[in-house]
């Protein structure tokens, strides 16, 4: 026991001195949560892109397009006419806007204008959200139009000029776009997308598995270079380097974890004391799961590179099935499947404790699975584990 | 003559040995589809929602306010009378159960006039209308507040109207500055204007009219899934040949193949072609498999597509071969390669569409060359675009192959020394 401890505490010390190991456990999970944060976290604002047929190209069709562009999150993609039909046919756009020529003609003249929505169904949900900002944005050029109308004609025959009511109705309208009548204000309640809660414990847990089920091809390299077989002419059992190996790889997947933890902790400020302890617990639990299916990997390899395709395909799946980078809908068949994935029961526990509702007492299935994984593991890897290339 | 036939050996004796990889053919052209379908089948029925949109407007005013009149007016439709797409409104009578509805996500929204929202016009104190969403909801909180936006203003335009018209008739004499005809002014201008409507579109300048040219058809998700695995794995495929580069390298092999009649040129030739063929080999067994199997639209511009697939091809050989050319050992080569391919791949938008992206982060993503090749594919693939759209990124990956190309052609060495 001594000895498979010293093994263990060997390896932890090479890979805490291996840069490029430590990169990959540590950087790449940082970077590809903070990636996914960037992407899809507080994700605050409609953005879409509006198509926008011009056939009228006057200044009230020109004043529409620089409105609605400056609307936050619009882009307009400009179209003609023939572009704009050809992507609507086959349904590559849902909803265009058309200016038809003679838009501003109409307009400059007093008379009424009309824009066309050319649309699939019902434009699609971001169409018929894109439709309401275009008739809000038409709209407030529509009623400087009426304001001009509706007070001129209750001045009909009062005999004030023209211009005199312009200048009026246009300095009223310009305060009430500083000071509005009525403004607007917006009240975000409940129901908020935790995107921590959602992705941070599956990053982890994946980079976890990742590591160590990659370390399998370094117990195969020392094999085939006859380093374990070395091992063995000193009083070290096969049992024994076989348990070191597997102490190391827990112990590199807790460290692993813990310093992701503690950098969260530290960032995210999610953690209580005991609520951290408490993830430590199952970061143990699952590192001793992974290392156990990193130990079957090491012991079923043949070659360094035959142990890293093995590694990586098994962690895609598992990554994949375990719903890392997405929510899979309870009860759905992908959730079913995803039960095979340790990523899952990982992914779960730590979640249960980072949401902050759970105590370890609430992961105790979880717990139970990876803690079976470990064991069942174990048995298997240490039936199948070769120090010596088709020796012991 | 000789050297091609050199760099012709190199590249084919390369591919045997990748063939000979059954892990190695595994993972880069059987493992994707298996994300490929996976992804496919999460995604299906994306982009197919097409329900009308409910939008909810409450007031807490007593029964009489001018709310209830805006609200009347906005509710009276009945949805068989609604044009597509026109959302549909609805009044709901209670503020507590609306917001309890939204806390409870049972809801994703509404509008609400506040209970002084009359009184406060009058007195011309100003008011406010409060859109109350749940915060997973950004589209529809966008909607409800398009149309409270326009409600508000559609008030502020009144309120312009009113003043502007007794500003006048005080002005040109055509009522006396007194208390009492001001306000009888005002109300027969406010009668006036609410006999227009509330929403005044009886006498709306700018009108709408809506052409419906079909259904909304779902996107197929193979659109934008097999070409963003198809940027990752041929740029990790050949950045993990880096390593197999400096394995030959460290035991040797590359100057022994100096010794012989084999030049430094034809070495780097034969290294980069047995790569670019490589990438071929995915490139078409993607494509073959992507159209009969999944479907997939290329687009307006089918030669678009291929001519971007191919880039990527080249671009990832460079990289390679660069790679190789940077890492001092085999080990380093191959973490390199992980990690730049794991990076880039999502950073690219090669495992969520980068269209998705908010701007910042598209702009960032443009640094890699997965960005690009995942933007000319979205384009054309995506969003019907023709081929002049995706040739800036045509050039941006040209630009990148160049890059990579030069550094490895500069440090390019057959020793390990």
């Amino acid at each position: 026991m001594k000895r498979a401890l010293y093994v263990a505490l060997n390896e932890v010390r090479l890979y805490i001195r291996d840069k490029g190991d430590l990169a990959f456990g540590m950087l790449l999970p940082i970077v590809t949560f903070a990636l996914m944060y960037g992407a899809f976290g507080g994700h605050t604002l409609f953005e879409a892109t509006a198509p926008i047929v011009d056939e009228d190209g006057g200044p009230y069709a020109a004043r529409l397009v620089a409105q609605l562009e400056a609307v936050p999150g619009i882009d307009i993609d400009r179209l003609t006419a023939a572009q704009a039909d050809t992507r609507l046919e086959r349904s590559d756009l849902q909803l265009v806007l058309y200016i038809p020529a003679g838009f501003s003609d109409a307009l400059a003249a007093g008379e009424p204008a009309q824009l066309v929505f050319r649309q699939r169904g019902n434009g699609g949900q971001e169409g018929q959200i894109l439709a309401s900002i275009i008739r809000g944005v038409a709209g407030d050029i529509d009623r400087e139009f009426r304001v001009h109308r509706q007070v001129a004609a209750g001045l009909a025959g009062a005999a004030v000029p023209a211009d005199r009511i312009a200048v009026t109705v246009q300095e009223l309208l310009d305060r009430e776009r500083r000071q509005p009548a009525v403004a607007v204000a917006e009240e975000v309640v409940g129901g908020s997308p935790d995107f921590i809660n959602q992705f941070l414990p599956g990053i982890v847990v994946m980079y976890v598995l990742f590591s160590l089920t990659l370390s399998a091809r370094v117990i195969v390299e020392e094999r085939k270079r006859g380093t374990l077989e070395r091992l063995l002419t000193t009083r070290l059992s096969v049992g024994g380097l076989y348990f070191g190996k597997f102490m190391s790889s827990v112990f590199r997947g807790f460290i692993q974890t813990f310093i992701l933890l503690g950098l969260s902790y530290i960032v995210f400020r999610f953690f209580t004391p005991v609520s951290f302890l408490a993830a430590l617990v199952v970061a143990f639990v699952f590192a001793a799961a992974a290392a156990a299916l990193g130990m079957i990997i090491a012991s079923i390899a043949r070659s360094e590179d035959g142990a890293a395709w093995i590694g990586v395909v098994f962690t895609m799946t598992m990554v994949m099935l375990g719903g890392t980078f997405f929510q899979v809908a309870e009860g759905s068949v992908l959730d079913t499947i995803g039960k095979i994935s340790i990523i899952t029961y990982g992914r779960e526990a730590l979640g249960t404790i980072i949401a902050g509702s759970g105590t370890l007492g609430d992961t105790v299935f979880q717990l139970t699975v990876l803690a079976g994984v470990a064991v069942v593991g174990l048995v298997i890897s240490r039936l199948i584990f070769r120090a010596v290339p088709g020796g012991k | 003559m000789l050297q091609l036939t050199h760099i012709w050996l190199i590249a084919v004796k390369d591919l045997k040995i990748f063939v000979r990889d059954r892990a190695a053919v595994f993972f880069f052209i059987v493992f994707p589809f298996i994300f490929i379908i996976m992804f496919n089948f999460l995604l299906s029925g994306i982009g197919g929602e097409d329900e009308r949109l409910e939008l909810h407007l409450v007031t807490r005013e007593p029964a009489g306010g001018l709310s209830h009149q805006i609200i009347g007016a906005m509710t009276k439709a009945e949805e068989s009378q609604l044009a597509p797409g026109q959302p549909k409104m609805v009044r709901d009578k209670d503020y507590a159960e609306a917001r309890r509805a939204v806390e409870a996500e049972e809801m994703p929204g509404f509008i609400a006039f506040p209970a002084d929202f009359t009184e406060k016009l009058s007195t011309g104190s100003g008011t406010r209308l409060e859109v109350v969403a749940n915060a997973g909801n950004t589209n529809y909180r966008a909607a409800l507040s398009g149309v409270a936006g326009a409600i508000a203003a559609e008030v502020g335009a009144d309120r312009v109207i009113v003043e502007a018209s007794i500003a006048l008739m005080v002005r040109g004499g055509v009522i006396p500055p007194d208390e009492a005809s001001i306000n009888q002014a005002v109300r027969s201008i406010m009668d006036r204007l609410m006999a227009g409507g509330a929403g005044g579109e009886e006498s709306a300048f700018i009108d709408f009219a809506t052409q419906k040219v079909g259904e909304v058809e779902a996107e197929n998700p193979a659109n934008f899934v097999i070409p963003g695995y198809l940027v990752m794995f041929v740029f990790f495929a050949a950045a993990v040949a880096a390593e197999a580069i400096v394995r030959e390298r460290q035991n040797r092999t590359l100057e022994r193949l100096l010794a012989t009649s084999v030049r430094r040129e034809s070495i780097l030739g034969g290294v980069f072609t047995g790569t670019v063929i490589r990438g071929l080999v995915q490139i078409v067994i993607f494509w073959t498999l992507g159209i009969l199997a999944f479907r997939v639209d290329l687009g307006l511009a089918p030669a678009a597509v291929f001519i971007l697939s191919f880039l990527m091809v080249i671009m990832s050989a460079a990289f390679s071969v660069m790679l190789a050319t940077l890492a001092r050992t085999q080990r380093s080569a191959g973490s390199l390669a992980v990690i730049t391919a794991l990076v880039l791949a999502p950073l690219g938008g090669c495992w969520w569409p980068s269209f998705l992206y908010p701007q910042w982060l598209q702009d960032i993503a443009k640094i890699t060359p997965h960005a690009w090749a995942n933007d000319g594919f979205n384009k054309v693939m995506v969003f019907g675009a023709d081929f002049s759209a995706a040739v800036p990124d045509m050039l941006a990956l040209a630009v990148f192959a160049a890059i990579f190309g030069f550094i490895a052609v500069w440090r390019f060495r057959t020793s390990a020394v």
